[in-house]
């Protein structure tokens, strides 16, 4: 397969985690179309490397998915802690901050 | 696809700030769990003292500024681990920038976890530190790998610092919005980063630097172009420009006022830093591809945020779009950088950095004086006549506001002249004259602050004792000098007058808040008098004196653009 598929199935997935985290308004989806963003990145880095023969885009898939961990981890937490307080995530009804 | 580099003691020595930091990160959490802890539920319990951690946090701060000054005399290389990070003169410089924002954050917080009983110290300072290390990662990168690690480090520390105050519904809020939006940014960049590797092959700046040099003819091709436009959304987020910049109201609104301070200073730092060197340095040579869109955000964002700030009655939201409009006069540096006058416009971004660290830490350092556990405290209502309350932190406010605002012996006026003399310098006179402008409009809202604290409401504190917002007048009843001895060591806390004493009966708005509020203390606050005092010095002094080490800070940003 030619890299173009790689890279078109790649901005496909980013479009729509952008369109995900646009459109929905619980945390949680919002969230997972933001992972979804992170692997298309990672699918292009990954088919980059194998096509331009260089090791760097391997080296950023393992840092993505580190770091994407590491998110899960904080916004679940967030998203926990602020369940517990108001008992509702809808970020629409995050309205307290304006002006 | 075999690659061999051999690490040397160089390449240590290179990072050992970073090193540094992270060591105290661990000692940090180990003191945590070796201090004595207080309370009864494992849930609200933290360690008894509120002074060693912040003084473990502080001793690492200290360290990493006394390596970082070492390092400017020690001979090493000026990049490390094969073109990673850089270690040169201009990234040092950075360095220093960053660490004493966060020293001086971490000087500003005991006082204000006390006073709002946050029992987390442990994690509190680690992150504070681990965010250090994050912003100092993504300063010093020379990678994009390193960029985006490194803008992860600080992020992911400071979604915890913001929703830091978990009974506090608008500090959640700020957490919440900030993770979203952030990761949503992110994403973006990263993406750039895939386009931009997929372009040229190479995620080092220098690689790229020479590849773009050599094949682009002076335009780049689509699929860069494309990486470019992905790459400057994010990091216009992370500095919080013009059409990205709605987080930034919100979230330093609802965190907590030292974090506040800390982080409006460290991510513009980091930001702007990495941002100077993908446009400025590595695509130099197709500058007539990005200085327009970098030019139109510069302009939308000092206009933008100068006259979305006319309209606030809350001052810490105020500071907030002033920091986006200085976000904006920073841009003036970047967009100079691409314009053939690379040292200047990045050296104009140092010196002005290094002049809105202190005035802006000052500012937010006396909002978190004034900052009470419900998030109120600093409306413009109830600033009124803070002057005749409280003198000291009035006098300081209306000092550091004045600072902000440029006037001419303060930091303000010498970081503004430099930046405006380098778009003059860079053939952007335009930008000159919007910037002049807009400071204009811009001391409009300091002055409204400073008028509401000295000309009004002297009537209602003079009155039966009843001031419309909390403490009413200095305390009849000093701190008595046998419990509190260290006080007198410092003469400025004897003036300490009632900050945040009483609760307002009709200002709760959250029904979490409302189970009886501790008496507010005013222990520990010394330390948060010495950050303001060092803060002064430093909005003071350093107007006067890192002007004659221009030449220097220049030398350093051809360091950090080679």
């Amino acid at each position: 397969m030619p890299l173009t598929a790689y890279l078109i199935v790649s901005a496909v997935i980013f479009t729509i985690g952008v369109i995900g985290v646009l459109i929905r308004r619980n945390p949680l989806i919002i969230f997972m179309s933001i992972e979804l963003m992170l692997n298309a990145v990672n699918l292009s880095f990954v088919a980059l490397s194998h096509f331009l023969d260089s090791v760097d885009g391997q080296m950023f898939v393992f840092l993505v998915l580190t770091v994407a961990a590491a998110e899960v981890v904080v916004g679940l937490a967030l998203i926990v802690s602020i369940f517990r307080t108001r008992h509702n995530i809808d970020v629409d009804e995050m309205n307290v901050l304006r002006g | 696809m075999t690659f061999t580099y051999s690490v040397s003691p160089q390449d240590w020595l290179g990072i050992a700030p970073i090193v540094v930091l992270v060591l105290m990160v661990l000692l940090t959490m180990s003191v945590d769990l070796l201090l004595p802890h207080a309370g009864k539920r494992s849930k609200h319990s933290g360690p008894a003292n509120f002074a060693v951690l912040p003084i473990v946090a502080l001793v690492g701060v200290l360290l990493a500024l006394a390596v970082t000054i070492a390092l400017f005399f020690i001979e090493h290389p000026a990049s490390a681990f094969n073109n990673m990070i850089g270690s040169d003169n201009g990234t040092l410089y950075a360095y220093l920038i960053i660490l004493i924002a966060g020293g001086l954050g971490v000087l500003l917080s005991p006082a204000y976890l006390k006073r709002l009983n946050l029992v987390h110290q442990g994690e509190y300072y680690a992150l504070m530190l681990l965010a250090m290390t994050g912003m100092l990662l993504m300063a010093g990168a020379t990678n994009f790998a390193i960029v985006f690690v490194g803008l992860e480090i600080f992020s992911l520390a400071l979604y915890i610092l913001c929703s830091f105050i978990d009974q506090r519904p608008t500090s959640q809020e700020a957490g919440m919005k900030y993770f979203l939006l952030s990761s949503f940014a992110s994403a973006f960049l990263l993406y750039g980063i895939s386009l931009i590797y997929a372009a040229t092959g190479h995620t080092s700046f220098i690689d790229i630097q020479s590849f773009v040099a050599t094949h682009s003819h002076g335009h780049a091709p689509l699929l860069l172009l494309t990486g470019m436009a992905l790459l400057t959304v994010g990091f216009a987020f992370k500095v919080s420009a013009v059409p990205f910049q709605s987080w930034t109201p919100d979230v330093y609104q609802g965190a907590p006022a030292p974090v506040t301070a800390f982080m409006s200073i460290g991510t513009k730092v980091a930001a702007l830093l990495a941002f100077v060197r993908v446009f400025g340095f590595m695509l130099s040579s197709v500058q007539n591809d990005w200085m327009p869109v970098v030019w139109g955000i510069a302009v939308l964002t000092i206009v933008a945020g100068n006259l979305m700030a006319l309209g606030q009655s809350n001052i810490k939201r105020m500071l907030a779009y002033s920091s986006i409009a200085h976000g904006g006069y920073l841009l003036i540096g970047i967009v100079v950088s691409g314009a053939g006058q690379r040292h200047i416009g990045a050296s104009a971004i140092l010196f002005y950095l290094s002049c809105y660290l202190f005035m802006n830490i000052g500012a937010f350092g006396v909002i978190s004086l004034l900052e009470r556990r419900d998030n109120s405290g600093y409306e413009l209502a109830e600033l009124r006549g803070l002057w005749y309350r409280n003198p000291w932190l009035a006098g300081l406010l209306a000092f550091f506001l004045l600072a902000l605002a440029g006037f001419p012996p303060m930091v303000g006026f010498a970081g503004k002249y430099y930046l405006f003399y380098a778009a003059l310098v860079g053939g952007h006179p335009e930008l000159l004259i919007i910037g002049i402008l807009a400071s204009v409009l811009g001391i409009y809202y300091y002055l409204r602050f400073i008028a509401t604290m000295f000309m009004e409401g002297r009537e209602g504190i003079r009155g039966t004792g009843r001031g419309e917002s909390y403490g009413t007048a200095r305390p009849e009843v000093p701190v008595t000098p046998t419990r509190r001895p260290i006080r007198n060591a410092v003469p400025a806390a004897s003036s300490v007058t009632a900050v945040a004493e009483r609760p307002l009966p009709t200002k709760v708005t959250s029904p979490v808040i409302r189970t009886s509020e501790p008496e507010p203390t005013r222990e520990l606050e010394w330390m948060s008098w010495l950050a303001l005092g060092i803060a002064a010095l430093g909005t003071l002094v350093v107007g006067i004196i890192l002007p004659f080490w221009l030449p220097t800070i220049q030398q350093a940003a051809q360091q950090l653009m080679r």
